[in-house]
């Protein structure tokens, strides 16, 4: 048999749209590993994955360690420097389920104010924030990552609706 | 006599004016000299400059008739010269209703007067206007109710009348944007006051958001004097360096719960009018006043304006409204208006309202007034009248925050409420400037800034507390500040007479045609509530939305009734404070949909592609019937992707499946799958499928497709609300794996050769099986051996982002047997060939599970589960009084002509002993059959007509009646399944 395959981007290519001070790309092929907090632990993951529910860390390697929900983490890119405890935690591989974008630029607030509600302002939503949100009537998880300081977000989507769903933020940059 | 000079002819549709009443240039206005605009009226070429409205254009060119009135066709022409005139609203193009005295022009505009035929100079409909005394309110309902049969008749002919311009069907349509934004304070309204306000609050520290609703902030200061405008300049500068944003030709359009305020842009952004919905923290209403006009004789004639017109056109666009003018003032608008005239060349007579004149008609001829009569009797030869009579609140923004409006005789206006009303002052809806009451503009702007500071530290204590309360939100150690009392000056408030109508009838709503006598009409017929007066004879109800003529209908009804104003009250205002394009109140339309993987895929096979819900999937790839064939001789694939998906993990994930589903889980081993059927606490099917056991505590469910979404939550409500203590973690994985079911005779030979980890002998992967593997090279996926179709089939469920590698796998090696894609219609047909039943289309919201032929399926010797007790009752209740109810059942049917399809939701009947006939069920699905060359079909019946061989009527749609006879089992096709077990 073949070995592995390519990853299937859920968005047509090239996966990357543009405009004056704001940028949208594709990064739906990043690990996406969905920790729950051990049944028996009090903690314990909650204590090695160091963040809770609404904020999200960098953990080495260029990963992230995003507090989904109570109780519930979303480990993105490599795993090696955020791995929860093997014994009890129930871990779900959700690289596949779910489309991810990456928004930035100074613009890329005012973009996303034309498809979600959520108060981006800086007390509201700091480097590093991470909330649930309807964008473009799209349940999602947007998390704040800036990068070198650009403003930056990630917008996680189940992955059947990420072509619409990067089909409407590069429509409303484009606005 | 033209209005503007001998020189000029007088307007109508045929004379091309050449701007004769343009003055030479004045200090502020707003008209770039330089640069003419051409567009046309009534399709004669006309020149405007850049800056005016259309308006303004028309009257420099000398136009003082713009439309007819809605009802009495009567000649109209400027009353406000702003968005509020009744008189103005023009057709532009294909753009119907624009309001001419806001909307600024633009080059190349095609513009033509509304409710004229064939033309505003000849207008026929103006005939009504000889029925006028018929006409009175009331006069549709009244006359147009009987004889009812002729409805039809009179309603082609009543449209005709409608008001209003023409709507193009052909336009092309145009995209309306929205946004979203959280300013900690929004100021409606950009005079003085809310300027001052905003500043105020920005300087603070608060994101503050003012509000225009002209194309410039500043209010009546920008047709003031030189000291008005440069006050007005310096407030702009101002509020720009305190960083405030400012939206003109914009309006706060409603007011919600905690401040959640629609903003209209009109034009502003992309697209022709944007919607911008505003979560603010304080809101300051600071609307200013609006003009009232006047009621008289004569009132609504070309040349009656109110003194604000007067000197916008004046003094913002240069255009003398009139040679000679009569001013009837009460205050000091009225007052700097005939200043202002004057100083224009403009022949003036001023009448002083507060030395007890009046004037109590304008007469002329249908070009406009030409004579004035006074209370005294005294007659004025005047091409001009000028009315400054008072004012009206506009408290719209503030009677949304629950605050009615209460009267004050001695200012001759309704202010907000009383101060310190806990709903609005105490608050977070604060008002400031005209609205708050009156003083010299230093006063105001001290009111304004002092509201600004107010609103800035109440934002700053909401923003601490929502801060505090968002788990995302940047952490705060600081206390939260105190909560700031109101400790501002209270504005006081200027004697004014009461002016509402002279002895004269006259029209009170110019906007809807509505006189004074019609009110008392009105009254006299038992309306003597202003709400029901509002009702009867739409007072209020027409473009203006009440912003002019609302206190003069108050009044009118007042003196009807004998009552006080006060006594009397006002209508409500309710949102939208001006008008919005429903465009605009639609917005952007986001309207998701979901595809699989394998999409594109689907599309290069030349798909066509049905929506389910939210998701785009193959109806079938050229011929369904063809497709099912070859999954019967040969081997197909489907991609059955949106199929639900949970990942259920956990020591008690058994315990969960057992409550929710009515069968037995607990001995299900691991690497086998079971179907299962939900219920809810009625015993009502809720949805269906099929669950993998992958480990000890690990399951793979899936749900029906359309009940993805619902079981998730149905199982989160269990888990969340009635065993929170389980431990058990469940995670939608609809969207990991793209799900492909290879179903036909070679399908096990199809997989053997991309499959080289799991051993497919049919006696090592028995039916109903779940094996964990790699396929075409993907690991990581779940192959369940099961089958919707009733063939030997393995439903693959692979890493979704591997999904069209697996499936084009799949063809290219399938080649030689014929391998090829189906769709959902050859999956119908060959689950109805089945007697496989849909949940939601072959079930219902009675449909108990043992009605749907499932009583082998329920376990009621197991321990509780979801639906338990009336399954019970259903299956070992004596039937009888207080039994269980005989509810239709779920059968086969084979109409008598195997070539007769019925169609769907068809219904049953039965022929009662009397011979009539009674609804007995209906049909639920029905194909015809490729397989077996005849119809396939499954109902719903009664349960004395559901026993095997009884025979029904089935009634199409065109009422012909054919026979059929119930099957001894759903399954129409191997029933014993023998084909899946191979």
């Amino acid at each position: 048999m073949s070995s592995q395959p390519a990853f299937v981007s859920p968005v047509a290519a090239p996966g990357e749209a543009g405009g004056a001070g704001w940028s949208l790309r594709d990064e739906s092929a990043i690990p996406k590993l969905l920790v729950y907090e051990d049944f028996e632990s009090g903690g314990l993951i909650a204590e090695h994955l160091g963040v809770g529910f609404g904020a999200a860390i960098r953990a080495g390697a260029g990963s992230l360690v995003c507090g989904v929900r109570p109780g519930e983490w979303l480990l993105l890119g490599e795993r090696s420097g955020s791995t929860p405890p093997a014994v009890g935690a129930v871990t779900v591989d959700l690289t596949h389920g779910m489309a991810m974008f990456r928004l930035s630029g100074p613009e890329a607030p005012a973009v996303l104010a034309a498809v979600c509600s959520i108060d981006t302002s800086e007390e509201m939503m700091p480097d590093g924030a991470v909330c649930g949100a309807s964008v473009a009537r799209v349940g999602c998880t947007l998390v704040r990552n800036d990068v070198a300081g650009e403003r930056a977000y990630l917008i996680l989507a189940p992955r059947s609706s990420g072509r619409y769903l990067f089909d409407a933020v590069r429509d409303a940059g484009a606005r | 006599m033209s209005p503007l000079g001998s020189g000029l002819r007088r307007n109508d549709d045929r004379v091309v004016p050449v701007s004769p009443g343009r003055l030479p240039a004045r200090p502020g206005e707003v008209i770039d000299r330089e640069s003419p605009l051409a567009f046309t009226w009534n399709g004669r070429a006309v020149t405007g400059l850049a800056g005016d409205t259309i308006v303004s254009a028309l009257a420099a060119g000398g136009c003082t008739e713009f439309s007819r009135s809605m009802k009495y066709h009567r000649p109209r022409g400027i009353l406000t010269a702003d968005y509020w005139d009744p008189n103005t609203l023009l057709q532009v193009g294909e753009e119907p209703n624009v309001r001419a005295g806001h909307r600024l022009l633009e080059a190349g505009m095609a513009v033509s007067a509304q409710n004229a035929w064939p033309s505003l100079r000849w207008d026929a409909k103006a005939l009504t206007n000889l029925g006028g005394r018929a006409l009175s309110a009331g006069f549709y309902y009244k006359t147009f109710m009987r004889p009812r049969w002729l409805w039809p008749a009179y309603e082609k002919v009543l449209a005709r009348f409608a008001p209003g311009g023409a709507v193009d069907p052909a336009s092309a349509p145009r995209r309306h944007e929205k946004r979203y934004a959280h300013p900690d304070v929004v100021v409606a309204g950009g005079g003085p006051a809310g300027l001052a306000a905003a500043a105020a609050a920005a300087r603070a520290g608060a994101r503050v958001l003012l509000v225009e609703h002209e194309h410039a902030a500043g209010g009546h200061l920008r047709w003031g004097g030189e000291s008005e405008r440069a006050l007005a300049g310096e407030l702009i500068a101002e509020a720009r360096a305190a960083g405030v944003q400012i939206l003109t030709d914009a309006t706060v359009c409603g007011r919600w719960e905690d401040n959640w305020l629609s903003i209209t842009e009109r034009g502003g952004g992309a697209g022709p009018e944007r919607l911008t919905k505003a979560r603010a923290k304080v809101l300051i209403a600071a609307a200013g006043l609006i003009e009232r006009p006047y009621t008289f004789a004569g009132n609504d004639r070309p040349g009656v304006m109110l003194s604000g017109a007067a000197r916008r056109l004046l003094n913002l666009w240069a255009v003398r409204p009139g040679t000679r003018a009569v001013v009837l003032s009460a205050n000091e608008a009225g007052d700097a208006a005939a200043g202002d005239l004057d100083a224009a060349g403009v022949e003036v007579e001023l009448v002083d309202a507060r030395a007890g004149r009046t004037v109590t008609a304008a007469a002329g001829s249908r070009s406009g007034v030409e004579r004035v009569v006074l209370s005294d009797g005294t007659r004025l030869d005047a091409d001009l009248l000028v009315t400054a009579v008072g004012w009206t609140a506009p408290t719209s923004l503030l009677n949304m925050a629950g605050v009615r409006p209460s009267y004050d005789p001695a200012a001759a206006r309704f202010f907000p409420s009383p101060p310190g009303s806990p709903h609005v002052e105490e608050g977070t809806v604060l008002s400031t400037g005209g609205l708050a009451g009156d003083g010299s503009l230093d006063e105001l702007v001290a009111h304004g800034e002092a509201t600004g500071r107010l609103a800035a530290a109440r934002a700053a204590v909401l923003a601490h507390r929502l801060q505090v309360a968002t788990a995302w939100a940047a952490p705060l150690s600081d206390p939260e500040p105190p909560y700031p009392p109101d400790e501002r000056a209270r504005l006081g408030r200027d004697p004014h007479p009461e002016l509402y109508r002279s002895g004269s009838d006259g029209i009170v709503d110019l906007s809807e045609d509505v006189s004074s006598r019609d009110l008392h009409n009105a009254a006299a017929e038992g309306f003597d509530s202003v709400e029901l007066v509002k009702r009867w004879t739409t007072a209020t109800m027409g473009s203006a939305q009440g912003k002019l003529e609302t206190v003069n209908v108050v009044a009118a009804v007042a003196e009807a009734t004998g009552k006080t104003i006060a006594e009397v009250g006002t209508t409500t205002w309710r949102p939208p404070y001006a008008p919005v394009t429903l465009g605009a109140l639609a917005g952007r339309m986001f309207e998701p949909v979901r595809v699989s993987s394998l999409h594109d895929l689907h599309v290069a096979a030349g798909m066509t592609p049905i929506q389910a819900g939210q998701w785009i999937r193959p109806e079938h790839y050229g011929h369904p019937a063809t497709e099912v064939r070859n999954v019967r001789a040969n081997v197909g694939i489907i991609d059955v992707s949106p199929l639900g998906k949970l990942d259920v993990q956990g020591p008690d994930a058994t315990e969960l499946l057992s409550l929710l589903y009515v069968n037995k889980w607990r001995r299900l081993a691991v690497g086998s799958v079971r179907y299962g059927v939900m219920c809810a606490e009625d015993g009502v099917i809720l949805d269906d499928g099929v669950t993998g056991r992958l480990g000890e505590d690990h399951y793979l469910m899936s749900t029906t497709s359309s009940g993805a979404g619902a079981m998730e939550v149905w199982i989160q409500n269990w888990l969340q609300t009635e065993h929170p203590d389980w431990r058990v973690r469940v995670t939608p994985v609809t969207d990991a794996y793209t799900s492909i079911n290879v179903a036909g005779p070679r399908s096990r030979t199809l997989l053997g050769r991309l499959v080289d980890d799991v051993d497919l002998d049919p006696e090592a992967f028995k039916y109903m099986q779940v094996r964990r593997g790699t396929v075409a090279g993907v690991a990581g996926c779940v192959m369940w051996r099961i089958g919707f179709t009733g063939e030997l089939s393995y439903e693959l469920h692979v890493p979704a982002g591997y999904g069209p590698h697996v499936w084009q796998a799949l063809l290219v090696a399938g080649a030689d047997l014929r391998a090829a894609p189906f769709g959902l219609e050859a999956q119908r047909i060959m689950r109805l060939e089945k007697g496989h039943f849909i949940v939601g289309q072959d079930t219902d919201a009675l449909t108990l599970a043992p009605t749907a032929g499932l009583e082998w399926l329920i376990k009621l010797d197991k321990e509780d589960f979801t639906g338990r007790p009336e399954l019970q009752w259903a299956l070992e209740g004596e039937p009888g009084a207080g039994g269980p109810p005989q509810l239709p059942r779920l059968v086969a049917v084979q109409p008598t002509d195997p070539g007769y399809v019925p169609p769907e939701a068809c219904q049953i009947v039965a022929r009662e002993p009397g011979g009539s006939e009674r609804i007995i069920g209906r049909i639920t699905s029905s194909r015809f059959s490729p397989t077996l060359e005849r119809s396939v079909c499954l109902a719903q019946v009664e349960a004395d007509h559901a026993g095997p061989g009884t025979e029904l009527t089935i009634v199409d749609v065109t009422g012909r009646r054919h026979t059929a006879a119930v099957m001894p089992h759903h399954a129409h096709f191997d029933p014993e399944g023998e084909r899946l077990r191979v």
